[in-house]
């Protein structure tokens, strides 16, 4: 036994009423800590990095996973843990998160979101995760164990969301498979893959209570931001005046999670926040994105696949 | 990635504490290593055995690169008892009854050889001289004997073969019998001479047909590898949706799924998939195909366990595509990829192998109470044999990260899983129901008293481990094929029963 799982268990608290959390739900590089950045502006919402909490049902079973992966997944998590329950993200209370979680290794991934959101009570807990709409049995638990929460579903055209995933894709030696086409030797990274496969499994996992799901374009934070914004607070049956909406325009860096974490658990964010400019900085037009466009990442020179076209039409992308 | 179980309690879903042993130890003789065949018939389970498969491996062609090889056995493989026999299971009385032992035969090695060392596939059908149903057996003969026969039993105590295919002396073994439009479809799967044999890969890739099992009336309904010289085996059949449907083993561009309507023979086939779906040879064969609500659950493996080292295939872990009766496919468990049909993205969300590279085959699936259950074969138990230094760094990564212990300890064995809509699978058992040694679920029949699962379980009747430092054999109580029967009747703490 690990001196983590040796420390003493602690029991779930009784379950008592929370305010319904928000997730915002996208394919990787579609903008989903870019919204939740901004969603973290308002002082009724109180928002995470992403915790990638619904790959598994309980605690000691997501750490595990978070043990056995290969990618940060368990940073978001630890920084969120190491903020509520210790007030600073710092290697010592990242520590002290880690012991935190293994005393709840038998609280289901639930048990645990609505501690969190008692912390931040009465503020709604908003968590980016791009993460959970991947897998449909992810998103299922994500049903489950969040009954009462509320989706965003963060779309980007996709020529913009695969330009930015094969920038930095470029030079990682690990690429998460589910990223990948393989029927190239050796596989291809495919922005596709994942764009797909998220858009699809959100919409159906939401099919049967579209009522809790709403779509937002990342380009429309650039377009109209304010609109955009208005929108996405009445939606949520939240205050949308004027010195809100500023409030939600302000710095990123004034978000407790905006940047890099400690040395212990740096990430939490998707890399397009944290480790590449802003698309408009780097001469990335949205005008230039086309579904008509032959795709430069792939050999072939194929352009995109006719299921993507036909989702992506469906979001309003030409 | 998935660890354990997203279980939900639904109604006539069946969870791993839902299953009970009926058997163990293969009925009590270790060299019983597979529950190779399953049919409910006359209101028992009948399992019919494949005997000492894992000291047979040793004499196949290559030898696979075990060391120690996991079990102790002869020198020569006739000084083993290797008749194959079949069990019948009483549920009232939760009893086994042995109701058949292959007989022997002068073999052409001057030696009393077992007419059958293996029964692979069950069937229960009614041909046109029946009076009822009966239960028809397929064998896999040695090579030192005859042909391999079909048998049938009218009151499941008594077997006879009937005539025989005009099978060539070097095929060993059929697997899949599928009747269609009054007629029993068979096609020859193992192959073998005195220079060694193949248990998957026929002399012969080619569907016979007879509408009358009282005489030698049969046909060859298919071209040669549906025309494909590549094709070199027609592994398993199916019927869907007023079809025949026929899946291939092939080495070179992958597994192939063929149709037919059927009518006047030899039938007019046509392809519904090549190229191993878009994957090559990584999709060798088609393991298993079953039709499941509207659609035909196809999944496609590498023989031999997931690595078909004399073709070079693999080492790759399993998929699972449905076809729909347009021709259209899904991809639901795999790697994601350009097709024919386009982007083929994986529905439930599970790469190869539901996300482990051990699961090199999906070898059986069955429909139950309204789901679909899906046993693999998993590998993961032969690693302490295996060279391991030679594996790709970024499995051995992958295998340090985890710890062969605790791989072992926690994932070695056979995995179940089960889907309502193909979509969400769930695992059942991820270690073979709590024994290792159970390497794979080869055998899954649905009847009125639940789903009975068999195994395929080759460590025994002793195992090679590692004590001291040093490897030696000890008696494993374990090994031996186990069939399990799951039902949600007795449960219990206020779980309603479906």
């Amino acid at each position: 036994m690990s001196p983590a799982t040796a420390a003493a268990a602690v029991s779930a608290p009784a379950s008592a009423p929370t305010p319904a959390p928000v997730f915002v739900l996208a394919a990787p590089f579609s903008g989903a800590s870019r919204l939740t950045a901004r969603l973290a502006g308002h002082p009724a919402l109180y928002a995470l990095p992403e915790l990638c909490l619904f790959m598994a049902d309980t605690v000691g079973e997501l750490l595990d996973i978070f043990r056995l992966s290969q990618g940060p997944h368990a940073d978001g998590l630890l920084r969120a843990v190491a903020q509520l329950e210790f007030g600073v993200q710092a290697d010592p209370e990242i520590e002290a998160a880690t012991q935190w979680l293994a005393q709840r290794r038998e609280w289901t991934v639930g048990a645990l979101l609505d501690e969190l959101a008692r912390r931040v009570a009465p503020r709604r807990l908003v968590i980016p995760d791009t993460e959970t709409p991947l897998r449909p049995n992810d998103l299922r638990r994500l049903r489950r164990h969040a009954p009462t929460a509320v989706a965003v579903q963060v779309v980007r055209h996709p020529w913009t969301q695969a330009q930015r995933l094969v920038r930095w894709g470029h030079d990682r030696l690990f690429i998460p498979p589910d990223f990948k086409d393989h029927a190239w030797d050796p596989p291809l990274i495919e922005p596709q893959v994942p764009w797909l496969r998220a858009n699809r499994n959100i919409e159906q996992r939401y099919a049967d209570a579209p009522q809790r799901l709403h779509r937002v374009s990342d380009e429309s934070l650039d377009d109209a931001p304010s609109a955009t914004l208005t929108a996405l607070c009445r939606w949520l049956e939240l205050p949308d005046d004027a010195a809100t909406l500023d409030a939600m325009h302000a710095d990123e860096a004034a978000w407790a999670y905006g940047g890099h974490g400690p040395r212990r658990a740096p990430y939490g964010l998707e890399a397009e926040v944290l480790e590449m400019p802003p698309a408009r900085e780097r001469g990335e037009p949205a005008a230039e994105a086309s579904l008509e466009a032959v795709l430069p990442w792939r050999p072939d020179g194929a352009g995109f696949d006719a299921g993507v076209i036909a989702l992506a039409r469906r979001y309003g992308y030409r | 990635m998935v660890l354990d179980s997203v279980i939900d309690e639904v109604a006539g879903a069946l969870t791993e504490a839902d299953f009970r042993l009926t058997c163990d130890s293969g009925f009590g003789d270790g060299w019983n290593h597979y529950a190779h065949s399953m049919a409910w018939f006359r209101g028992k389970l009948y399992v019919g055995t494949s005997r000492a498969s894992m000291a047979a491996l040793r004499l196949s062609t290559p030898t696979p690169r075990m060391f120690p090889w996991p079990i102790l056995a002869p020198d020569d493989l006739y000084d083993i008892d290797r008749r194959a026999q079949i069990w019948a299971y009483t549920p009232e009385t939760d009893t086994w009854e042995r109701v058949f032992r292959a007989p022997t035969v002068a073999g052409t090695n001057n030696r009393d050889v077992p007419s059958y060392i293996g029964l692979r596939g069950m069937a229960v059908y009614q041909d046109a001289g029946d009076r009822a149903p009966c239960l028809y057996v397929t064998t896999w003969s040695p090579h030192t004997a005859h042909s391999p026969d079909l048998l049938r039993s009218e009151d499941g105590l008594h077997f006879a073969p009937v005539p025989r295919p005009p099978f060539a002396p070097t095929v060993r073994a059929f697997r899949t019998l599928q009747p269609f439009q009054q007629r029993v479809h068979i096609s020859p799967t193992a192959s073998g001479t005195a220079q060694g044999f193949q248990q998957d890969i026929s002399s012969e890739a080619v569907v016979y047909a007879n509408a009358d099992l009282r005489t030698d009336q049969w046909v060859a309904v298919s071209e040669e590898g549906f025309g494909n010289p590549d094709n070199v085996t027609v592994f398993e059949m199916a019927e869907y949706d007023g079809h025949l449907y026929g899946g291939t083993i092939n080495p070179v561009t992958g597994g192939e799924l063929w149709k037919t309507r059927g009518g006047d023979m030899p039938y007019r086939w046509e392809p519904v998939i090549t190229h191993g779906a878009g994957r090559g040879p990584l999709n060798e064969a088609a393991a298993t195909i079953c039709a499941f609500k509207g659609a035909l659950y196809v999944a496609f493996g590498i023989i031999n366990g997931g690595y078909h080292r004399g073709a070079k295939v693999g080492p790759a872990a399993a998929e699972i595509t449905r076809v729909w009766p347009d021709g259209q496919w899904d991809l639901l468990v795999g790697d994601a990829r350009t097709t024919d049909q386009g982007l083929k993205v994986p529905l439930s969300g599970y790469g190869p192998g539901f996300d482990s590279m051990f699961n090199g085959y999906v070898w059986r699936m069955c429909v139950h109470d309204g789901w679909l259950y899906a046993g693999t074969l998993n590998w993961t138990n032969t690693m302490p044999y295996l060279p391991i230094g030679f594996w790709p760094e970024d499995v051995l990564a992958l295998v340090q990260r985890w710890g062969s212990d605790h791989l072992l300890a926690r994932y070695g064995g056979a995995e179940l899983w089960r889907t309502h809509d193909g979509v969400h699978w769930e695992p059942v058992t991820r270690s073979g129901f709590g024994n290792k040694f159970n390497w794979g679920f080869r055998t899954l029949a649905s009847t009125p008293h639940g789903l009975f699962v068999g195994s395929a379980n080759p460590f025994a009747p002793n195992v090679a481990v590692k004590r001291d430092g040093r490897w030696c054999y000890v008696d494993n109580p374990r090994g031996g094929c186990e069939v399990w029967l799951g039902s949600t009747a007795d449960r219990v703490d206020g779980r309603s029963a479906a």
